[in-house]
């Protein structure tokens, strides 16, 4: 344990975009609410107490979605590049001389990317979130604090968080596992290995056989992670105003988690198996192809 | 009971025991099925031309390339328990394997954590004696430099076996004789094994117990260097001599400035002595002479 701890730490040295970037995108969001143009005298009194009740979880569920975008875009070029860049710079042979598994290397990684990284994303965006609900308080006045602190919101909007993180870990495998394998064994222009291969197999399909088996499969699991761990809004009665339209919401934030449907999810265990799959293969290559 | 005492035995006499090890890149054979034993306390350079198969040789005994044949390191199987023969080994690529982005700091908190025989307070006193700086990035250190933090990690580790390949590439002659001098001061004693490879011969002449010459995937010569002057003999042939020198069969022949040098490998012989004046060869002139003979 004591081990992967280390390998966390020497990801961190290494990357350091891994708090930077989310660090920078927080800071200009806090400056935004800083000096931002609010017309506070007007608008927050017009919102029934159901709007305002919505405004504290849009701020902050705001945020955090913003951050989860930048850190997909983020884990997806550190997969690509955490194996690859050892080989380039032939630093693998250093790491290789040390008593760490080539399993042991390759989890870490997976692990960074999967759990580590995220948590810090959801740390520095509930900094964040606090910060700038905290600002929009005072810029703002009574309305707006009252709307933005709801202590059992925020607490839901932490454990739905964390569930969005594990979910994502497992639905979002095959992908995650497909860059690092790509990662332990590409030459050079990982990227395009990485797009190259998939797009390579549809053609093929399509060629060979006339169907659009893969395509679909792949488009229908790289969109459809909302769909299969939390419910939509077709599922709730409640009706909140927002603007000239309604929206309906659960009473509960934590209504909208749909853990029993994940776990259920064939499709998520079927992914499952396949990155387990691509992760073995990518503990072999590192395995047994040192050098570039 | 008998089986494990057995193991630890043949564990206790070889360090690295290699039979019929081979290894083919394509086409290409990188090692046609050599054997050699290493023994514990020995210092043995792997002396080849570029290409020869030394490297590979030291990739297989490391754990990091597949292979044929039979290979124990430490009575294991280094391709499948890497992990455990870097416990009690060190392996210095040339200089440039150390990541440009670690710090000096780092690197030693990195390996004090995952190394369980790593010496902290060790590296810290060999860093000490130089000019390099904890907080230092490694890509802002020069070659020497890089060489020397390196090394200090190395030395730092309780091991059992240094592996050096090529380790002063690329080094001007000060930071290369600094590399050595280093290793010999502040590392070597009788319980250390080293295998270095290098083709810079002149570099490693006095520091090794063993030469093994290795040529186009072959091993052509294994030999303790304290027994090349019982075996082998230079002499610098009189003019006069020279027809009845060749007929005496040198495997090597060497003309060099209006004198002729001519290699046997039989110095006991007496004849021989009447022919000119003997000397025992340097590793380098055998080097030569046994590769140029392959070549022949």
């Amino acid at each position: 344990m004591n081990t992967y701890l280390w390998l966390f730490r020497r990801e961190v040295w290494e990357n350091r975009a891994i708090w930077l970037l989310p660090a920078i995108v927080g800071g200009l969001l806090l400056i935004v609410a800083l000096f931002g143009h609010i017309q506070v005298d007007e608008w927050p009194r017009q919102l029934s107490d159901q709007q305002l009740r919505v405004l504290g979880p849009m701020v902050a569920g705001g945020i955090g979605t913003a951050m989860f975008l930048i850190m997909s875009v983020y884990t997806s070029w550190y997969l690509l590049d955490c194996l690859y860049a050892d080989r380039k710079d032939r630093s693998v042979l250093f790491w290789k001389s040390l008593p760490v598994t080539d399993t042991q290397t390759v989890l870490s990684k997976l692990a960074m990317a999967l759990l580590v990284i995220p948590l810090v994303y959801f740390v520095i965006a509930d900094i964040t979130a606090l910060a700038v609900s905290f600002v929009l308080s005072v810029r703002g006045g009574s309305p707006f604090a009252q709307a933005l602190w709801h202590p059992l919101d925020w607490l839901q909007l932490q454990v739905m968080a964390v569930y969005a993180i594990l979910t994502a870990a497992l639905w979002f495998l095959p992908f995650s596992a497909w860059l690092l394998f790509v990662s332990s064994w590409a030459r050079r222009s990982v990227m395009l290995w990485a797009l190259l291969i998939p797009v390579a197999g549809c053609f093929i399909e399509s060629r060979l056989l006339g169907t659009s088996l893969l395509r679909d499969v792949l488009l229908a699991h790289l969109l459809g992670y909302g769909k299969s761990a939390f419910h939509d809004e077709s599922h709730f009665t409640h009706h909140a105003m927002i603007g000239n339209g309604h929206l309906n919401t659960p009473d509960a934030l934590s209504e909208f988690v749909n853990l029993g449907g994940f776990l259920s999810s064939g499709e998520m265990w079927a992914g499952v198996v396949v990155g387990a799959a691509l992760v073995g293969a990518t503990i072999y290559m590192r395995h047994r192809f040192t050098e570039i | 009971m008998g089986r494990a005492t057995h193991a630890n035995e043949n564990f206790m006499s070889n360090l690295i025991s290699a039979t019929g090890l081979a290894k083919t890149y394509g086409k290409f054979t990188a090692l046609d099925h050599v054997d050699f034993q290493i023994e514990p306390g020995r210092i043995v350079g792997l002396i080849g031309p570029n290409g020869a198969g030394k490297t590979t040789a030291l990739r297989a005994v490391l754990g990091l390339t597949p292979y044929t044949g039979e290979l124990r390191v430490f009575d294991r199987d280094p391709f499948k328990e890497r992990a455990r023969i870097m416990q009690d080994t060190c392996f210095i690529a040339d200089v440039s394997v150390l990541p440009g982005w670690l710090k000096v700091s780092q690197s030693l908190d990195f390996v004090g954590g995952v190394h369980p025989k790593f010496r902290r307070e060790r590296a810290m006193s060999l860093l000490s004696k130089t000019q390099i700086k904890p907080e230092s990035r490694i890509r802002e250190l020069s070659k020497g430099m890089k060489t020397q933090v390196h090394l200090a990690l190395a030395m730092a580790i309780d091991a059992r076996l240094l592996v050096l390949d090529e380790p002063t590439l690329g080094l001007d002659l000060l930071a290369r004789r600094a590399f050595y001098d280093a290793l010999v001061n502040d590392y070597m004693d009788e319980t250390r094994t080293i295998l270095i490879t290098t083709h810079q011969v002149e570099e490693v002449e006095n520091l090794l117990t063993h030469v093994m010459f290795i040529e186009r995937g072959r091993i052509v010569m294994d030999t303790p260097v304290e027994q090349i002057a019982q075996r082998y003999v230079a002499i610098a042939v009189n003019p006069e001599r020279i027809e009845a020198a060749k007929a005496a069969g040198p495997f090597y022949v060497r003309p060099l400035m209006g004198k002729t040098f001519m290699y046997f490998d039989r110095p006991a012989d007496p004849a021989l002595r009447e022919l000119g004046e003997p000397h025992t060869p340097t590793i380098a002139d055998l080097f030569v002479a046994k590769l140029s003979q392959g070549a022949a």
